[in-house]
């Protein structure tokens, strides 16, 4: 029994090819024909012609030929299977070889792991912020779909009012359905003690709308909205847990929120939350009265296939058709209809994809940096591959066995790049501006793990392409022939090294570039000149239930205003508020006797309502003077008097002074006095309206809340528990509206989001930078070395170390020139794109691109220095005997 | 439930199995043992025979090897592998249920008895 039919097995372990249909077809033809050989054998036994018997067995046998047809169709799935195992374990021997390969040069391995890892690692983390802020749906049932409802006229957009939901609720085709829901806090008062907790009210639907049931109890009805209802509250899911231990007898018990006693109808299920609020989940949800629509999240279903622009369309037509009488704000005639993304804003978007740009650049500069330690390896092993090409190895089973090895690589890459991911999500999460509490929910989620797969293999292939062509190449398999060693690498693979340099220092001067405009742009925030001083200045918004008439309102508001400015450490008091925090004015601001021909129409401007002494507590320099009226905040200012900004005043009144003039505030209002010009207020990186202008009128007490500014002289922790006793002394009801907030607490956040943006993107150009110096350190050592033998002849010929030190320098300088000149070109196109968001810099600012020029000539003499070195040490006895 | 040709196709597999299980053999050999062993009664076509035997090799219930003949001739011999032996049992014991429920539906056991 010689010459098997080869077990799959036995075949893999000689890499023979699997059975080929015409193989099949030679067996089926060798096998009956023995068979029909052997029948007529035997019928010539029995008597038959040779050829009678030959063609008995032929008729005995049937279709010969439907054999093999049926042959050919059992055995071709067989075949296929075995290709496809073929090809697995052809490539799992390689991946086997490959981490072997590592395993033999741990150092090698751990460099370009690590490298990787950086690059990887820092990429995952932005795109799983980016992810999470722009392209994940809301967690909900058609979170997708979920799209937040506004109304609008220019640049303003607000909730709409209770007519309008109304309208757009019972009319809009656009969506399936419409619902509203606002996040807030208010007081649980356990009967124990009081605690602030994050709450919701909701429309009837909400729960529906969501495609949720409470988990258990009922969802609300129309009528628990109702005003005069009995009040009732659904509570959060953890609130169940911890109070009621999850006891299904909470329903029907009562709880106390804002000291209004409501009955528990139901609890929610976990993790509900309130669609584009700040993500934080309710612990009592209570129903609200469509009426007070404009205070909430309007939220609308889009129906499958509807663009927001055309279900805006749609909104806007319906608002028309409202009857807005009872509505006293400003006239909307169009809608908006936003996805998440949307509200992010577009100069958030911009930056997200910028710092994602930049992680690009740094992940593109650690393949190249892989790159050229692979190149340099697969020229050290030039012998591995002609042995194995002589051993029958194709090239492109070379080719392929080098691919392998980076595959391996970038796996491992991306492996600890998942790490390095997650602890800078964690930076990311503790060093956020306050004002991003989006970034605090973003997570490694299945998709960002299927994203790192992706730009890992993506790398591989970056990274691997140029080793797979070398090993793959002629030059390697034609050693063994030639007997000697290549010297060094092809002119072409030398150009591509030369090419990955090039970019890798191009892709670093933009970053840096870009990194440093930022710099300089918050150092100019910095230094903005506010026009009031911050120093201890701190300010509280006090609120006095509706409940109390306007009279008594006014009383009790200058009581506590008296209180305030008797605790000891507070040196004055005033209504009013910090100057960064601006409010606004709406209208077409007119001075009397028209507006010079030459100004265009002023729309926005900031408003502040002042007491009289507030100039002089808060440092803002006044022209004439400040309003008339008290300063204890009995007695109202007059309401005829206004203070305008100096440019305002210069403005509207371009040849004159304004001090003593009239204007109003829109056509519809009364002349008012301007009695004094104060100086111009600045808002660190913010222009345009509302804050180019400031217009200060006297503050009224008879509203329901008012500021109080005060300037301390202790730090304001100190002050706070004295200031709420102070408030709730003069009337228990009154309460202060959010934190008591410093002036210097509010510059700073301010200037969080760019301060944050400048650190990330600082980060991300030194860590190119330095990978980047450690390229062009390779690459450099890589062709010294390549180059002994001849600066070894040099030296013999007498080359002095000048020489040797230019002819290295020749290389490195023209790599690093040409990789600075196409770097700062593409700088200027980046920092074109970051114009937004400089301030107080230029996008071609000189002192940045000369700046980042002398960093980068600076590293790269720093990474040539060794491979100089080592070129001055060279002995010429020893570079030639080498050979 | 099965076609009347799934039913042939499943009896000439077992046969197959069946003697194969005896052991391994070339195609016209075990031709030659069905029709032996089935005096004559069991008309089977060669064409189909061979056809059952790729489809066994190919479902892995047997392998095959090119070996040399009796008469030295490159021939391909057909052995039963551990699946076909599993396979065969099981076969046997349905067919042997199915024979014994025929059995008891056409030949009572009283006419049996006198028999």
């Amino acid at each position: 029994m010689s010459e098997p039919l080869l077990p799959p097995r036995i075949r893999q372990l000689f890499r023979l090819p699997a059975d080929t249909a015409a193989r099949v077809a030679n067996d089926v033809d060798e096998e009956l024909a023995f068979h029909l050989e052997m029948r007529a054998k035997e019928l010539e036994a029995a008597g038959l012609s040779p050829i009678e018997a030959a063609a008995e067995a032929r008729r005995q046998f049937g279709d010969t030929a439907d054999v093999e047809r049926h042959a050919l169709d059992v055995f071709a799935p067989v075949q296929r299977r075995a290709r496809t195992r073929d090809i697995a374990l052809g490539w799992l021997h390689d991946l086997r070889i490959a981490t072997r390969q590592f395993r033999r040069a741990p150092l090698f391995s751990a460099i370009a792991v690590m490298t990787l890892a950086l690059g990887i690692g820092a990429n995952t983390a932005m795109f799983s912020v980016i992810h999470h802020l722009l392209l994940a749906p809301l967690p909900y049932v058609d979170g997708g779909r979920m799209t937040e409802l506004r109304m609008a006229t220019g640049m303003l957009n607000m909730q709409p009012d209770g007519a309008t939901f109304g309208a757009w609720r019972a009319r809009a085709r656009s969506f399936d359905d419409i619902t509203f829901a606002n996040g807030s806090q208010h007081v649980l008062d356990d009967g124990a003690e009081e605690s602030r907790v994050s709450a919701a009210e909701i429309a009837a639907n909400y729960f529906s709308f969501l495609g949720v049931h409470p988990a258990i109890g009922r969802a609300f009805t129309a009528d628990d909205g109702r005003v005069g209802a009995a009040p009732v509250a659904i509570i959060g899911y953890s609130l169940w847990r911890q109070r009621y231990a999850g006891s299904k007898d909470a329903v029907g018990q009562r709880i106390r929120v804002d000291s209004v006693t409501r009955t528990i109808v139901g609890v929610a299920s976990p993790r509900l939350g309130v669609p584009f609020d700040d993500g934080s989940d309710p612990v009592v949800w209570m129903p609200a009265t469509e009426s007070a629509a404009d205070t909430y999240f309007t939220i609308g279903k889009l129906r499958n296939g509807v663009s927001t622009a055309v279900a805006a369309a749609e909104l806007a037509s319906i608002s028309a058709t409202v009857d807005h009488s009872a509505y006293k704000g400003p006239k909307m005639t169009e809608a908006r209809v936003l996805r998440p993304q949307d509200l992010l804003g577009d100069k958030y978007q911009r930056a997200l994809l910028l710092l994602f740009g930049a992680v690009s650049a740094v992940l593109m500069i650690a393949c190249a940096n892989v790159a050229h330690l692979l190149l340099a390896r697969a020229w050290g092993r030039q012998r591995e591959f002609a042995i194995r090409g002589a051993l029958g190895a194709g090239r492109a089973r070379l080719a392929r066995l080098m691919l392998c090895e980076s595959v391996v690589l970038a796996v491992a890459g991306g492996i600890v790049g998942l790490l390095v991911a997650k602890g800078a999500l964690a930076l990311i999460v503790a060093y956020r501006p306050i004002q991003y509490e989006g970034l605090d929910h973003v997570r490694l989620e299945p998709a960002v793990l299927g994203w790192t797969l992706g730009i890992s293999l993506l790398s591989a292939i970056l990274f691997g392409f140029g080793p797979a062509l070398f090993a793959g190449g002629r030059r390697a398999s034609d050693l063994l022939k030639s007997g000697t060693r290549v010297s060094g690498l092809s002119g072409g693979a030398r150009r591509a090294r030369g090419g990955m340099i090039v970019v890798e220092v191009a892709l670093s001067v933009a970053l840096l570039v870009v990194a440093g405009l930022l710099v300089r742009s918050y150092d100019a925030l910095l230094h903005v000149p506010l026009g009031f001083d911050p120093q201890n200045l701190s300010a509280l918004r006090v609120s006095v239930p509706a409940s109390v008439p306007a009279p008594a309102r006014s009383a009790l508001l200058a009581d506590m205003l008296a209180g305030v400015r008797r605790i000891p450490g507070i040196n004055d008091a005033t209504f009013g508020g910090v100057p960064l925090e601006t409010g606004m004015l709406m209208g077409d601001i007119e001075p009397e006797g028209g507006r010079p021909a030459n100004v265009s129409p002023i729309r926005l401007t900031g408003l502040y309502a002042v007491q009289a002494g507030y100039f002089k507590l808060v440092g803002i320099p006044l022209r004439g003077s400040t309003f008339g009226g008290d300063t204890t905040g009995r007695t109202p200012g007059p309401t005829s008097e206004l203070v305008i900004s100096e440019s305002l005043a210069r403005r509207l009144w371009p040849n004159g002074d304004a001090v003593g003039s009239r204007m109003r505030l829109n056509p519809r209002s009364d002349w008012m006095t301007v009695v004094g010009v104060a100086a111009d207020l600045s808002y660190p990186g913010r222009t345009g309206e509302p804050y180019d202008f400031q217009v200060y009128e006297p503050a009224l007490t008879r509203f329901t809340t008012t500021e109080i500014v005060f300037r301390q002289r202790v730090p304001l922790e100190a002050l706070v528990p004295a200031i709420r006793k102070t408030v709730g002394a003069v009337y228990p009801g009154a309460t202060i509206v959010g934190d008591v907030r410093t002036a210097d607490g509010d510059l700073r956040e301010i200037l969080a989001a760019p301060r944050f943006a400048m650190t990330l993107l600082g980060v991300f150009a030194l860590i190119a930078l330095s990978l980047s110096a450690i390229g062009l350190y390779g690459v450099i050592s890589y062709a010294v070395g390549q180059r002994t033998h001849e600066i070894g002849v040099r030296v013999a010929l007498g080359a002095r170390p000048r020489d040797v030190r230019r002819l290295v320098a020749r290389e490195s300088g023209t790599l690093v020139g040409i990789g600075l000149l196409v770097g700062l070109c593409a700088a200027v196109a980046a920092s074109r794109a970051t114009q937004s968001y400089l301030f107080g810099v230029a996008p071609f600012d000189v002192v940045t691109y000369t700046a980042v020029s002398v960093l980068l000539g600076a590293v790269a003499l720093l990474a040539c220095y060794a491979p100089v070195r080592r070129a001055l040490r060279v002995d010429p006895i020893v570079a030639l005997a080498a050979d | 439930m099965r076609s009347a040709n799934d039913m042939l196709h499943g009896t000439l597999d077992v046969l197959i199995l069946r003697a194969l299980a005896w052991s391994p053999m070339h195609g016209y050999a075990l031709a030659n043992w069905i029709g032996e062993r089935a005096s004559g009664e069991l008309e089977i076509a060669d064409a189909a025979l061979y056809k059952a035997l790729h489809r066994l090799e190919a479902s892995g219930a047997i392998d095959a090897h090119w070996g040399l003949s009796e008469n030295n001739r490159r021939a391909k011999y057909y052995s039963l592998s551990p699946r076909g032996r599993k396979v065969l049992t099981a076969e046997l014991e349905t067919w042997r249920r199915f024979a014994r429920a025929v059995a008891a539906v056409l030949e009572p056991a009283d006419t049996r008895g006198r028999s």
